[in-house]
């Protein structure tokens, strides 16, 4: 297969899928599961051929119906998008291939437009991953997070509430976003990525630029849950149904960000962001609020799914903080937090899920049940918790790692604390539950282990945080040679 | 200062749906009325996108048969026409996903003001 | 000279490995129990078969793999970490012992969860002991950090919950310094390779050196127990008392201790201290941690509460120790490491056999004690007149040299701390040793002298204390250890 034809499998293969499971839910609705893990594991495969082409031969490029660049639409696959492609796809497969029981459980009926909603996320995820024109970007945020308001909004009645508070913030953002990519094409007459980037360097100082960096800033940050943009996360973490929750949680928020620094280093340039307007460092405070105000909030917390929201509203100020430092050290560790934070958030979910599949587990308080009866889910729940600590040998101590040698090596000895200092909030949160699961256990009720999926999906997934952090190097490299932004220090 | 205001009517009335949007949207508790200002917003947008396709002493972007000598400065920009069809595409389809989650809602809780809302899914077993 | 090794890496990946066996044999509490013990005897073996190389000055190092660019993580068996770890392998050992036949005793549960954490608690000590760099060393102190956390809240309580809360914030707000310290050292320098006489030395301005000490000597403070970082240790005292016994008397608090040798002796070395005069406020810290440690050790009621403070107090004798930067006196530190472990061992797992037997924790009601359980008291004795430092006890040995040390440094008010400290060591233990021997006992005790488990640990631990004090071969075998790392690091051949 050529390497444009790998691109443009990356997301038509779900996409397909995502046509395909209402029909066989129709017919036979047993169906609908297998095609959506056939769909996305297609997916994922086809993401890794495309990474590994990528790191070898350079960036790979497919043109709609062969109109030339900047007239017609291009899709580009490079170090970072492949990266992110990887991730999406194979993040989803876990969590749709390992949550079947507890899906069923939850969403019952409407399994097929459960399913046929996960593939369309995903695929809108992986369109907005590989597009390289900006318009084009914009039509698949909208795509998934139509999908994702479809998602929430299958937890039950709560959910619904959520996920209308969700869809108006939500759409807000994207309006903000298309409004950014308006003045960026005022400014420019284009909206291919590279083009864009060519023809914005002479006119960078114009209010029209500006005003388009702005808006399409303030737009993601809505989409990404930036503090205090956040509002619709935690209700909509909370309340959607487990396997819909998990599924969202580790990609939705990480692809806003990809959009984010794909926009602000390839198309305005890192000349401009750090140097002409300063936004870096505006950015990169705004992530150190984000990163103190989320962890204080988890603090305050008394359900377990929504602690793990509002820690991911940390975790994105973090990786935000990351790339608002804006030096090699600093990114390369925030993109690393990237893959580390979708990892442990989604074990964290799955476990959520699994918790509350066996035991009826929702809030911290009930986590004394998971103790002795759930071994394995324990495990995952320490490792992954570890590992949003910063504890070393796992992963989520590497990218910290980094992003403070970052923070030292820009000189902002301040934000080096404040790295640490969230680390600490984050293990008081942490093990604030974690010592719920040593309270003494007068009642003994049955059951015991989540479903086999669950299981085996957390079980997984701790391993991988572990390894990942031992080989936390060589991700590094990869990420150092093929994805970090030209041009930065 | 006529200049700014005249010259420049369809930016200003975009702004101005996008503002009084925006403040539909935060200062509303009824959900409908929010949704009402999140279509506004929208359609701001597509106003500011429309506008910047117009030049000076252009016309329709239809080329005429008998054309020989193609200059784009006649033409206005047919680009962001082709971009909002798309964009209100994917409003129509935000709106419609809203509307059903609106009548779930009403259903279920029998109002659609967000406090009360608020309150009622906190009490829920 | 280096030599390319598998046996340090082996000693630590052998209760690793024993780790996941424990773990996997939980419902066969004779197997579990055994792989704890083979782990013990191969990880001790392992280590005393590096003895001979390390005393004629190779140094055996297990090289694994890069970690971050230009860091790799490597074990490196030197003569200081060899002490260090051969005191903890040692101890080990004797404490899987005294541990099963205690967790049986009193019937404990989850005893799976113990020993899996026990293992991995091992783990990491030798990892700290033998890490050749800083990174190594954050890893290994780190994990140790949160494997004894389930370790202190063992028993499941209120107060032992509330006690390993204590215990992380004040453990864990180290570890986070001490990243921030490792961080900027890496930011400095682009190395972390631990090297004899220190790496530091012109690499920075010397207030960024100051503080970046400080900062050091706050991260190793916490866990060595420094006042005024050492809160969360007598509030640990609620663990198992084998927990205690090894953790807190040997493992956590002695990684804090070696610590800050290692940054003393290998990141900045003497020389680049002395110069930047950082050395008088930590030793003034380190003889005041030591008074008054001891004087609130007087006030305990609880035996393994004094247990605890005089512990804060003698670690503070190692730290005065470095700090006095003398050869002889860091010789004196590194020997009181060992030393001190062997008493304070003896002294706890007394403490906990008294408990196994009567329940009873508070010396009040000790009287009489001595006539029920002679062996034990009598080994309490013995470490007791260690600690306080009477010849031909081991104790004396070390406390020997840092006076010495001191003296030859010309602090002579250094010496007077030593000697005051040693007085207050004898108010405190001898009145419970008269006590347990002859007053009349307030109550009956109707059971006598424990199980062997229980009793050979204890025997052992205070023949150790006294071989180490009595016999010239150990002490001059110690001696030559300790004082080769010193050599090492003040660069004297």
């Amino acid at each position: 297969m050529s390497a444009s034809r790998i691109l443009i499998a990356i997301f038509l293969i779900p996409f397909l899928a995502a046509f395909l499971c209402p029909l066989a839910g129709l017919w036979r609705r047993r169906f609908v599961h297998p095609i959506t893990v056939l769909g996305l594991s297609g997916s994922a495969v086809c993401a890794f051929c495309g990474l590994l082409k990528v790191v070898r031969t350079g960036p790979v490029h497919y043109t709609f119906g062969g109109w030339a660049p900047p007239l017609g639409i291009e899709w580009t696959l490079d170090g970072l998008s492949a990266g992110m492609a990887v991730l999406i796809s194979s993040m989803a497969l876990i969590v749709v291939a390992g949550s079947r029981v507890s899906a069923r459980a939850e969403v019952g009926e409407s399994v097929t437009a459960f399913y046929t909603s996960c593939l369309l996320l995903v695929s809108g995820l992986l369109g907005l991953v590989l597009s390289a024109d900006l318009f084009n970007v914009f039509v698949f945020l909208e795509v998934a997070s139509l999908s994702a308001y479809a998602l929430v909004a299958s937890g039950g009645r709560r959910a619904r509430v959520a996920s209308l508070r969700y869809l108006i913030l939500g759409t807000m953002g994207a309006t903000f976003y298309l409004l950014g990519v308006a003045y960026v094409y005022a400014a420019t007459g284009t909206l291919n990525m590279a083009d864009a980037a060519a023809r914005l360097d002479p006119v960078m100082r114009t209010p029209t630029a500006v005003l388009g960096l702005t808006f399409i800033i303030v737009g993601l940050a809505l989409k990404m849950g930036l503090f205090p943009l956040h509002g619709w996360l935690p209700d909509a973490y909370t309340h959607a149904s487990d396997a819909a929750s998990a599924l969202m949680a580790p990609i939705m928020t990480k692809t806003a960000i990809y959009a984010l620094v794909r926009i602000l280093f390839w198309v305005f340039g890192t000349g401009t962001v750090t140097e002409t307007f300063p936004v870096m460092n505006m950015l990169a405070w705004a992530g150190a609020i984000a990163v103190v105000a989320g962890s204080v909030m988890a603090f305050t917390q008394t359900d377990l799914k929504r602690m793990f929201a509002y820690s991911s509203i940390g975790q994105v100020g973090l990786i935000v903080l990351g790339i608002g430092l804006a030096n090699k050290t600093a990114m390369a560790g925030a993109f690393l937090h990237v893959l580390n934070h979708a990892l442990m958030k989604g074990c964290l979910f799955l476990i959520a899920a699994s918790a509350g599949y066996a035991h009826g587990i929702r809030t911290l308080d009930d986590l004394s049940l998971l103790g002795k009866r759930m071994p394995w889910t324990m495990g995952a729940f320490w490792v992954a918790a570890l590992s949003m600590i910063g504890v070393p040998p796992t992963c989520g101590f590497f990218s910290k790692w980094y992003i403070l040698l970052g923070a030292l090596r820009a000189g902002q000895p301040f934000f080096a604390f404040l790295i640490v200092a969230s680390s600490l909030l984050t293990a008081a949160y942490f093990f604030r539950a974690l010592e719920h699961t040593y309270r003494q256990r007068p009642e003994r009720r049955n059951g015991g282990e989540g479903p086999v999926g669950l299981v085996a999906a957390t079980t997984g997934l701790s391993l991988t945080i572990v390894s990942l952090g031992v080989l936390s190097l060589h991700v590094l490299r990869i990420i150092e040679r093929a994805a970090l932004p030209p041009g930065l220090q | 200062m006529g200049d700014v205001i005249l010259g420049y009517a369809n930016y200003w009335v975009s702004v101005v749906l996008l503002l009084s949007g925006i403040y539909v949207v935060m200062a509303y508790r009824n959900f409908v009325r929010k949704l009402i200002g999140m279509s506004l917003m929208q359609t701001a947008v597509i106003l500011f996108f429309i506008s910047i396709a117009v030049k000076a002493r252009a016309t329709v972007p239809i080329l005429e048969e008998h054309a020989t000598l193609i200059v784009p400065a006649h033409y206005d920009n047919p680009l962001p026409h082709v971009l909002m069809l798309t964009a209100i595409v994917v409003g129509v389809s935000t709106l419609g996903v809203s509307l059903a989650l609106v009548i779930r809602i009403h259903k279920d809780y029998g109002t659609l003001e967000e406090d009360v809302l608020i309150r009622r899914m906190r009490e829920l077993p | 000279m280096i030599v390319e090794s598998i046996r340090p890496g082996l000693a630590v990946a052998s209760s690793l490995a024993a780790a996941g066996l424990i773990l996997a044999s939980g419902r066969r509490p004779n197997l579990r129990e055994a792989w704890t013990l083979i782990a013990a005897l191969v990880k001790l073996g392992l280590i005393v078969s590096l003895l001979p190389g390390v005393c004629s000055g190779i140094v055996y190092q297990t090289d694994l793999f890069e970690i971050m660019p230009g860091v790799r993580l490597f074990f490196r068996a030197d003569p200081l970490g060899m002490v260090f770890g051969l005191v903890a392998s040692l101890l080990w050992l004797v404490t899987s012992v005294y541990s099963i036949g205690y967790m049986r005793e009193i019937k404990a549960r989850s005893q799976t969860r113990y020993f899996f954490c026990f293992a991995l608690c091992l783990s990491s000590t030798i990892g700290v002991a033998f890490a050749g760099n800083l990174l190594t060393f954050l890893i290994c102190y780190e994990v140790l950090t949160i494997a004894t956390y389930p370790l202190v809240i063992h028993n499941e309580t209120r107060e032992a919950v509330a006690a390993g809360r204590k215990y992380l914030v004040y453990t864990l707000t180290g570890g986070g310094v001490l990243l921030l310290c490792v961080a900027w050292t890496y930011r400095m320098c682009g190395t972390l390779d631990f090297v004899p006489g220190g790496f530091l030395a012109g690499q920075a301005p010397p207030q960024s050196l100051m503080v970046l000490f400080a900062l050091f000597m706050a991260a190793c403070g916490v866990k060595a127990a420094l006042m005024p970082l050492h809160a969360w240790l007598p509030t640990a005292m609620v663990a198992p008392t084998p927990v205690s016994a090894l953790l807190h008397a040997v493992a956590v608090v002695k990684a804090g201790v070696f610590g800050i040798l290692r940054i003393f002796g290998f990141v900045f070395g003497p020389s680049l201290l002395k110069s930047l005069g950082v050395i008088p406020p930590l030793a003034a810290l380190a003889a005041f941690t030591i008074i008054t440690a001891s004087i609130i050790a007087l006030y305990q009621n609880n035996l393994k509460r004094r247990l605890a403070y005089s512990t804060i107090s003698q670690l503070s004798y190692i730290i005065l120790g470095a700090a006095i930067l003398t050869p002889t006196a860091f010789t004196g530190s590194i020997m009181h490491l060992a030393n001190h472990a062997f008493m304070k061992i003896t002294l706890f797992f007394c403490a906990g056999a008294i408990y196994c037997r009567t329940h009873i924790e508070s010396i009040d009601e000790m009287g009489g004690i001595g006539r029920q359980m002679p062996v034990t008291m009598g080994a309490f004795a013995v470490a007791s007149m260690g600690l306080t430092g009477v010849p031909f006890l081991c104790g004396f040995v070390s406390k020997w040299h840092l006076g010495l040390g001191a003296v030859e440094a010309g602090e002579v008010a250094l010496v007077f701390v030593l000697v005051i400290s040693g007085l207050l060591n004898a108010s405190y233990f001898f009145p419970i040793v008269y006590a347990a021997f002859f007053i009349q006992p307030s109550k009956s005790f109707r059971k006598k002298e424990h199980r062997t488990a229980l009793l050979a640990p204890i025997v052992a631990t205070a023949i150790l204390s006294v071989l180490f004090g009595a016999i010239p071969f150990l002490i001059e075998r110690q001696h030559l250890l300790a004082s080769l790392s010193v050599s090492r690091i003040w660069g004297q051949p």
